[in-house]
């Protein structure tokens, strides 16, 4: 409609995650009137990451080394590791600072309609790591739905008697109000309820 | 011009979309497979909460637009089965039965009967007791899936040779036929005991809730789940997913 390089660059941009069209259209020609410096220096940043980041050798989050600044960390508590299925996770849990064990990066949960069997995810790798670096405790922390549910079972099954295994709370959302709770949740919350 | 319909629905499968939504692929009493969007489901702060799981028996607002896709825009849960997704065991049976559903049942088209097994099989499966045997052996799952098989037109018949029609002892089963055939006929068929034979002719008769207690042996069961597989192959072209090769 406009040129072909700036449709490319709206397709371009449309393929990435909530961008449609209009979006995509007010990006490029955000990105026409700025200046070339500026153009430059995001695609060179998108350059920089594909070309500098990979996955931790150790827990597979994304690192620019071949281990990341967590599993080096000295600091914190080598026995505990605390499961994820990607890295947005574990920065989420990074964030609540209550946090200060290892984690391991699943690369996604398992799906058997989908075709995502325990060989595709970083299972085996998690089982050797607790078996040879004397891990005393792996939090499951997949998500709270079918997928991540059927994942917790059978990591939990894998590591019986290697470690202790835990699994993440489930429950209402904090500064919720109980009316609004859809009755799985408020089950789970009830079921899961603790003395006082 | 968009409208807005209530209907019964099953969750057969959902999966993401873009950065808060999922898709979902529902069996739904007044029009059979749909498609619709759940809007921000994947955020901690959303109405739906998890109520739209897979196994999920709901009763839906949807409001069809000009797309392919419904939008979700309420719901009320009807039976949570949570009981069948938090056991290893009975999600198994749970995903075999429901991709089954995905793959027989693809038509925007109602089907009461199909609605009422599926609904059945879920509320029996909260209680189905867990085997040794794989969950693609469960005597509840192979049931479904031979009823489901029988509502798509596809019934293996059992009774006689489905090829000569002799009613001899029969020895095989042969999807081209479209059933069990005798041993003249056999060639190329898949091997079937007596054990077998009578095992599937149980399962057929009887309802899901008796499915338990047909006394199905492990050799008959593993004979049922070849004869569904073959059956999914030749007039489907596909295989389950679920059901390990």
């Amino acid at each position: 409609m406009f040129s072909p390089s700036v449709d490319n660059l709206v397709a371009q941009l449309t393929r990435l995650p909530g961008v449609g069209t209009r979006t995509a259209q007010r990006l490029a020609f955000h990105l026409l009137r700025a200046t070339k410096d500026e153009a430059n220096a995001l695609s060179a940043a998108i350059a920089e990451v594909k070309e500098r980041v990979r996955f931790c050798r150790e827990c597979g989050n994304l690192t620019e080394e071949e281990v990341c600044s967590i599993c080096l960390d000295a600091r914190r508590d080598h026995a505990l590791v605390c499961v994820v299925e990607q890295p947005a996770d574990l920065i989420s849990i990074e964030r609540t600072a209550e946090y200060r064990g290892l984690y391991h990066v699943l690369g996604g949960a398992l799906s058997p309609l989908d075709g995502v069997e325990p060989e595709h995810l970083r299972i085996d790798e998690l089982v050797r790591r607790v078996s040879a670096n004397g891990i005393e405790e792996v939090v499951l922390a997949t998500n709270p739905n079918m997928t991540g549910e059927a994942t917790a079972a059978y990591l939990a099954d894998r590591l019986r008697g290697k470690a202790r295994v835990t699994r993440l709370a489930s429950g209402l959302p904090v500064g919720g109000d109980l009316e609004y709770a859809d009755e799985v949740t408020l089950g789970r919350a009830l079921s899961g309820r603790r003395e006082m | 011009m968009g409208r807005t319909y209530r209907t019964e629905a099953v969750v057969l499968r959902s999966f993401r979309l873009g950065e808060a939504d999922r898709v979902l692929h529902l069996y739904t009493l007044d029009r059979g497979r749909v498609g619709a969007v759940a809007k921000g489901i994947r955020r901690t702060k959303s109405r739906f909460g998890a109520r739209l799981e897979p196994l999920s028996h709901v009763e839906l607002f949807l409001h069809q637009g000009s797309g392919e896709l419904g939008t979700i825009t309420g719901v009320d849960l009807i039976d949570s089965h949570h009981a069948a997704r938090e056991d290893p065991y009975r999600l198994g049976v749970g995903l075999i039965g429901l991709e089954a559903m995905l793959r027989l049942f693809t038509e925007q088209e109602a089907n009461a009967r199909a609605f009422g097994a599926l609904t059945r099989f879920l509320e029996l499966l909260d209680g189905a007791e867990p085997h040794e045997t794989p969950p693609q052996l469960d005597p509840l799952g192979l049931s479904f899936q031979l009823k489901l098989l029988w509502l798509s037109g596809y019934l293996p018949h059992l009774t006689s040779c489905a090829d000569c029609g002799s009613t001899a002892e029969l020895a095989g089963y042969s999807p081209t036929a479209g059933g069990a055939v005798c041993s003249g006929c056999s060639a190329g068929a898949i091997a079937l005991s007596q054990q077998g034979l009578t095992g599937m002719d149980s399962l057929l008769r009887r309802p899901l809730a008796e499915a338990a207690s047909a006394g199905l042996a492990e050799r008959a069961a593993r004979e049922a789940l070849r004869v569904v597989t073959s059956s999914y192959e030749h007039h489907g072209g596909f295989r389950l997913r679920t059901v390990p090769a």
